[in-house]
């Protein structure tokens, strides 16, 4: 099976096109959609437009009224506070122990898990 | 005579197919993806289910958050339909030839300007094709407005529109593979002031499902694909949130930890997925209670339990704070700002008009979840009629077909020809086809 899709991909990769201007050279360069993104906003900035302008940025839904939720990273329950070393959310006193005892590199695990941990480049 | 190729351009798939007259007929759907397999081959995304190991699969798409970056593996995907023995389009063969053929492209919303000149440059400069239309794809939504009152499913007609071309009034609700966006459309143009757009998509969904599986159950983060078969069979959108996280949590007491071979049924929250096992099947299945009869060794089978991953996964989009990292309104808030960005007289109409079309509306119980929810956002006296086809993914493509058949003055009063494109240049067509905002 794998070697029938193979030759019909490369027959319609590689099959010669009669409609094609042979003497056509596209001089693109593929530009991720970060750098697209970055370019647009730079563009934007150079025009003066008004406040309630609909750009490419405007559209996106609105962070909500509300505050976010937190859980503890623990228990998984109402997290209301933080510890000041490890940035870890816990729910009581009681998980606290466990934060506070937590061996070097344990912490940055739990804050993996909601993609809160530092990264170093 | 003159062919038109319509083509809805997406950012998961490629719907194609020639305008015909039947309006039922469902367009060729092409993953719109280039597939590096395991052992380093390259194949299109369409023949990937020829293949027999779907496992560790790179998917390389053109499209990225919705942008069309790469023109380079587009024109391969698009080559392939164009010439392939399989859809029969035979684009360049058998008396078709581009020079006479009329296009119809749809993009996605908000395409940045240079996008859109490399795509008009591409299909003039390479393709050629004679003349050629673009725009978004809810944009063709109201041109097929006696389908849309079908979708309503009230009797009652709103008079007064049998001669018209397209519906005054539409709201149409785009949830694709990248983004989700809510598109009022006003006398056939699309209102700019009004767009929204949600950045939850059906590619966020798969991914938040493969992390749920792979940190509660076995790691698929290689998976993508049985992830998302996964995702397709067994998800869908609860009535009530906390409601089914309770009826789960009732059913979890009744079973126990290890439940009994049988005590799972069609009925039960909790679903059995069965995995693959590359003997007897490549992509596993759901479990129904026909197959169980059939199967005699169910204990062979190397099964995983589903339990609130099922509604959670579509909840997302109502509630993205399920998914910790997203602090952003959820699909209501962003249709109520939508509709309040609207001017205020026609905002009821918009409400009584709301098509949803895209891939993510195949979740069962959409429809409901949304009425409901609508429901009580909005002011009493307004009427909520919501329309979701059959086949979500295609609507899209038949309304653009309703414009190419039954009302083809209108597309040639839309089109740009492609002697217009030589004599006029990129300007002309961006200001005939190009989004008409201020700055862009």
């Amino acid at each position: 099976m794998s070697s029938l899709s193979d030759t019909v991909v490369s027959a319609a990769i590689n099959r010669p096109l009669s409609f094609k201007n042979p003497k056509y050279n596209p001089s693109r360069r593929h530009k991720p959609h970060r750098q697209l993104v970055s370019d647009e906003q730079k563009r934007l900035a150079t025009l003066t437009l008004p406040v309630d302008a609909v750009t490419y940025f405007s559209v996106e839904a609105y962070p909500p009224l509300r505050p976010q939720k937190h859980y503890c990273d623990i228990t998984g329950l109402k997290g209301h506070y933080k510890a000041p070393s490890s940035g870890l959310r816990f729910a009581n006193a009681e998980v606290y122990q466990v934060v506070r005892t937590m061996a070097q590199g344990v912490d940055q695990q739990y804050l993996e898990l909601r993609n809160a941990n530092v990264v170093l480049k | 005579m003159t062919k038109t190729l319509i083509i809805d351009n997406g950012s998961y798939s490629v719907k194609i197919g020639y305008a015909t007259d039947d309006l039922n007929w469902s367009p060729h759907i092409i993953s719109n993806s280039i597939v590096r397999t395991k052992d380093k081959r390259l194949i299109l995304g369409d023949l990937v289910d020829r293949n027999q190991n779907i496992s560790g699969c790179f998917f390389k798409r053109p499209f990225e958050r919705n942008q069309l970056t790469s023109w380079e593996t587009e024109k391969l995907i698009w080559d392939y339909c164009f010439n392939s023995e399989d859809l029969k389009l035979h684009v360049n063969d058998y008396g078709n030839d581009p020079n006479d053929m009329n296009l119809i492209l749809t993009e996605a919303p908000f395409t940045l300007p240079k996008i859109t000149k490399n795509t008009d440059q591409i299909i003039f400069e390479e393709y050629g094709f004679k003349s050629y239309y673009k725009n978004i794809t809810s944009s063709f939504v109201p041109f097929n407005w006696e389908q849309n009152e079908k979708l309503y499913q009230t009797n009652q007609l709103s008079g007064g529109d049998d001669k018209k071309v397209y519906k005054d009034y539409q709201l149409v609700i785009d949830s694709g593979f990248d983004s989700t966006y809510i598109i009022p459309v006003i006398y056939g143009m699309v209102y700019w002031e009004g767009v929204k757009r949600l950045d939850i998509g059906g590619r966020f969904l798969t991914g938040f499902l493969r992390e749920l599986i792979s940190f509660r159950y076995y790691d698929v983060t290689d998976e993508t694909i049985l992830v998302n078969n996964i995702k397709e069979q067994t998800c869908f959108v609860p009535i009530n949130y906390n409601q089914s996280l309770e009826k789960l949590k009732q059913e979890k007491i009744r079973l126990g930890p290890r439940p009994k071979p049988g005590s799972i049924n069609d009925n039960s929250m909790i679903v059995e997925y069965a995995l693959p096992d590359y003997k007897t099947t490549t992509k596993g299945y759901l479990l129904t209670d026909e197959l169980r009869k059939n199967i005699n060794d169910v204990d062979e089978l190397q099964i995983m339990r589903l339990y609130d991953e099922r509604f959670s996964i579509p909840e997302t989009l109502f509630d993205p704070a399920i998914a910790t990292i997203k602090h952003r309104n959820g699909l209501i808030k962003t249709i109520y700002d939508s509709i309040y960005s609207c001017p205020e007289l026609v905002r009821p109409l918009l409400v009584s008009n709301i098509v949803c079309i895209g891939g993510n509306f195949k979740f069962s119980g959409f429809k409901e979840r949304l009425q409901l929810e609508l429901k009580k956002v909005l002011p009493v006296e307004w009427d909520i009629r919501i329309g979701i086809d059959e086949d979500p993914i295609v609507y899209g493509w038949k309304s653009a077909n309703c414009l190419a058949t039954n009302h083809m003055e209108m597309y040639e009063k839309l089109c740009v020809n492609k002697s217009d494109y030589y004599e006029k240049g990129w300007g002309y067509v961006n200001e005939k086809l190009g989004c008409k905002l201020k700055g862009w």
